[in-house]
């Protein structure tokens, strides 16, 4: 589903930047090769029915992504997913967010780490988090990545109770600046 | 707005479930472990257009005779959740027991994030 809505996302745009351009373009463009492409395309789409079809879907096709855009907005985001369990009181519900969060603060307080972006996903009795990571050059990626996979365990076990099933980490680049303060 | 009316005392007393939420919120804020409460998109832009909200982060509902509260909580990094929803089911019924007079059936603790900002972490 996302790969696919980022194709159409892709089409879209370039669809709609080629539109935007003959509309920028139009006023000041030569008339004579305006009329000339006018024409052709009333010819040959227009008025010939060789292509009725194909315009059909292509307006199907921007109706579509049209309709995927909009209730992508709409979608509620938050939903995706809690773990629940009851007191006396009531339900407690944690949500994959504050998991999240909980690694990100623990990748945090490591020097070597440039960026962090953290997913959690609650399977029956455990919780699978994935880390995606750009550290620092000169860093000792096993190293770094066993202490964080141990560390992460540790604080959400302590903190939320939950079993940690997988702590998955991808080294996602390695970040070059040039005035690097360390 | 359905509301809920005070049983023990007198019969006239009406409590609406605004006020229920306000205790419950600025009960549960007071709890150690709580960084704030937390308010969906549309409480978010009502923040940002500048309306102050007590009851932010609390859904009370009134059925008949049972009252059930719902508090999206944001955690402080470093308290571990299972305690701080309870310290936070213990202290909103007892402060409402005591302030409207409501026996609360059941306080559903939503967990939405936690807080990770520096300054806290370094407390904790």
């Amino acid at each position: 589903m996302n790969l696919l809505f980022r194709i159409l996302v892709a089409i879209y745009a370039v669809i709609a930047s080629v539109i935007s351009g003959l509309m920028m373009i139009s006023p000041f463009a030569d008339k004579q090769i305006m009329e000339m492409i006018l024409n052709y395309a009333d010819l040959n789409l227009y008025r010939s029915n060789r292509y009725d079809i194909l315009i059909f879907l292509l307006g199907l096709l921007f109706l579509f992504v049209n309709l995927v855009i909009l209730s992508s907005g709409i979608r509620v985001r938050h939903s995706n997913k809690t773990y629940c369990f009851k007191n006396d009181h009531g339900l407690i519900r944690i949500s994959a967010n504050s998991i999240e969060n909980i690694a990100l603060s623990v990748a945090r307080k490591s020097t070597s780490i440039r960026d962090a972006k953290a997913k959690a996903k609650f399977k029956q009795d455990s919780v699978e988090v994935t880390l995606r990571l750009v550290v620092y050059p000169d860093t000792q990626v096993p190293t770094l990545s066993e202490l964080l996979q141990e560390n992460i365990q540790s604080s959400v076990e302590a903190m939320t109770e939950l079993k940690v099933g997988l702590v998955d980490i991808n080294i996602e680049g390695v970040h070059i600046a040039a005035g690097k303060e360390g | 707005m359905e509301s809920s009316f005070d049983k023990p005392a007198v019969n006239d007393t009406l409590i609406t479930d605004d006020a229920l939420a306000v205790i419950a919120g600025i009960a549960a804020s007071e709890v150690p472990g709580v960084a704030g409460m937390s308010s969906g998109i549309a409480g978010g832009i009502a923040e940002a257009l500048g309306r102050v909200n007590l009851s932010k982060g609390v859904k009370v509902v009134t059925r008949e005779s049972s009252t059930t509260i719902d508090l999206y909580v944001i955690v402080r990094y470093g308290y571990r959740i299972p305690d701080v929803a309870f310290d936070i089911q213990e202290c909103v019924k007892s402060c409402i027991e005591e302030q409207a007079g409501i026996v609360v059936d059941n306080i559903h603790i939503h967990v939405q994030g936690v807080d990770y900002s520096e300054t806290e972490s370094e407390q904790t």
